[in-house]
């Protein structure tokens, strides 16, 4: 069944608001989308902690593909979120080894188990980035989180830092790059 | 560097190492690149130990600031939903607290009522007020005296636009006040156990055999809604003269004239004496101050007729045209000759209009 205009029109128009940068929009995402998300989890080994958990990290990937224009409304937006918490928990499910509940395909979790190892190494280098980032201190840390991060453009980085132009923001980011795989290497 | 790999291409060395130029490097890793274009670059690596390890610092980099990020965004949510409100895991109802609490408050005012030490019914009590039913918590102002002859005058003596605004404010608060409460009693009856509510349930049964009794009320019930309206006070010119200098006053009259022209709705206005309200807002009657009217708003050929129940009708059962001011988003002024009833209304006159034309066409 497709979605009716008017939720269409008002998922239209918290797009536009993740898109210009407006946090508030994700809040309004999860007051309407909590009730379900929680009620997936939950029916599925899940505490309401385990969803809200879920809800936050989905609504983040929402904000990264709509702000570095990687996302497309083709469907509702609570539609996406549902489906991205879905493959979040399953993929949690399989790390903390619960039982598998019959909504999740063992095919899916199978693959992630070999992933787990992964994750550890994966948070022990986020842990090292975050401490360098935190070192190279601002500008740097905030230009490099929106060219990597939220994956603006230059230009739009340029606009929102305040520098003169993209090519300056291109110059400032080697230096800020180097800078931190400088602190890396320690 | 697009230019190493069309070398490597064009020239087919496979060791030209096209991880050495960094934007390229950025753009493999970040998914910049169209499939054939990845194809041929990661052909290269599975000959160039060299590449991978620069393909997976890279990665590592690249990820970790993503990582960072959203760890940072979840963060800031969470403060802002608990900024907002609280967060879904803590939001759990004390339902055991508030059957408790209901049990002991109803106990209490069951065990009242039935000794009499609290009057229920037509004795008015201050108690019986509080218990049973939403209260206005204070009044505006005294009612001014319906004077026929100052209402030449009544032009002269409108509101500024101020002034309509903390009128509105204060009907504000007072609904404000009875819809909390409303929502206490609303929470009560629902978390009151069966043996405690047995007070509360004699008390109903009372007020059912009284609703039976009346048709009246079913027939007004039928057509309109019942509201309460807050009378209030005149504003002399002289008030408004000490309060002001000369010039503001002639613009405050003018921006009210034109915000009357502006923003009003014909209405009529039928006064009746309280003597005619119905049993059950008899009741309600008594517990409410002399400030308070009792109004029924109906819809009479389409447009909305304003039935107020008062100690001392002027102009008993005869209709007579009033006019309606919509105030911020909630409120209602209704000027008959120079006398101004506010109400309370979320959605003002248009949530109005609608429950009257759902009722009429039910």
């Amino acid at each position: 069944m497709s979605p009716s205009f008017s939720l269409i029109q008002s998922d239209q128009r918290l797009v536009e608001q993740l898109q210009a940068g407006n946090e508030q929009a994700l809040v309004a995402l999860y007051q309407a989308n909590r009730k379900p998300i929680a009620a997936f989890v939950t029916r599925n080994n899940g505490t309401p902690d385990d969803a809200e958990d879920m809800l936050q990290e989905a609504l983040v990937i929402l904000w990264e593909r709509v702000r570095s224009g990687k996302f497309e409304l083709t469907a509702q937006l609570s539609t996406f979120l549902y489906a991205t918490v879905r493959n979040l928990w399953h993929r949690r499910l399989s790390r903390m080894k619960r039982e598998i509940p019959s909504e999740v395909d063992p095919e899916r979790v199978e693959d992630d188990r070999a992933s787990a190892l992964d994750e550890l190494i994966d948070d022990e280098q986020t842990r090292m980035v975050r401490t360098a980032l935190n070192k190279l201190g601002e500008p740097c840390r905030t230009l490099l989180l929106l060219f990597y991060w939220e994956e603006l453009s230059t230009e739009q980085i340029a606009t929102q830092m305040g520098f003169a132009n993209a090519d300056t923001v291109k110059s400032k980011k080697y230096q800020c790059k180097k800078a931190l795989e400088k602190i890396l290497r320690g | 560097m697009g230019s190493l790999l069309e070398n490597n291409t064009m020239t087919n060395q496979p060791n030209i190492h096209w991880t050495r130029d960094t934007e390229l490097l950025e753009q493999f890793v970040m998914h910049r690149l169209d499939d054939a274009r990845r194809k041929e670059l990661e052909a290269h690596l599975l000959t160039c130990e060299g590449c991978q390890r620069a393909v997976k610092d890279e990665q590592v980099l690249v990820l970790g600031m993503k990582r960072v990020g959203r760890d940072a965004m979840k963060a800031r949510l969470r403060e802002r939903l608990a900024a907002g409100q609280a967060p879904l895991a803590a939001r759990k109802i004390p339902w055991m607290q508030i059957t408790s609490a209901a049990a002991v408050v109803i106990l209490v005012v069951g065990l009242g009522i039935y000794n009499k030490w609290i009057p229920f019914g037509t004795e008015k009590d201050e108690f019986a007020g509080d218990a049973a039913q939403p209260q206005p918590v204070e009044t505006l102002a005294k009612a001014p005296e319906v004077n026929q002859e100052k209402a030449g005058k009544a032009e002269e003596s409108k509101p500024t636009e101020e002034s309509r605004s903390r009128e509105a404010d204060q009907l504000r608060d007072r609904t404000d006040d009875k819809a909390a409460q409303l929502e206490l009693e609303r929470r009560v009856a629902e978390a009151a156990p069966s043996a405690a509510g047995a007070a509360a349930k004699k008390d109903e049964v009372a007020v059912n055999e009284l609703t039976d009794a009346d048709t009246r009320e079913k027939k007004l019930a039928a057509q309109g809604v019942w509201v309460e309206g807050v009378v209030i006070p005149e504003q002399s010119t002289d008030d408004l003269k000490r309060a002001m200098p000369q010039t503001q006053l002639l613009q405050s009259q003018q921006a009210a004239r034109l915000m009357q022209k502006a923003n009003t709705t014909a209405v009529t206005v039928t006064e009746m004496p309280v003597e005619e309200l119905p049993p059950t807002q008899q009741m309600r009657q008594q517990r409410l101050d002399n400030q308070t009217v009792q109004t029924m708003i109906e819809q009479q050929d389409g447009n909305l007729n304003f039935v107020l129940f008062r100690q001392a009708p002027q102009q008993k059962l005869k209709s007579h045209a009033a006019t309606l001011e919509q105030v911020g988003n909630d409120s209602l002024i209704i000027t008959v000759g120079n006398e101004r009833i506010g109400y309370n209304i979320q959605g003002g006159l248009d949530a109005l209009q609608q429950t009257k034309q759902a009722k009429t066409k039910k």
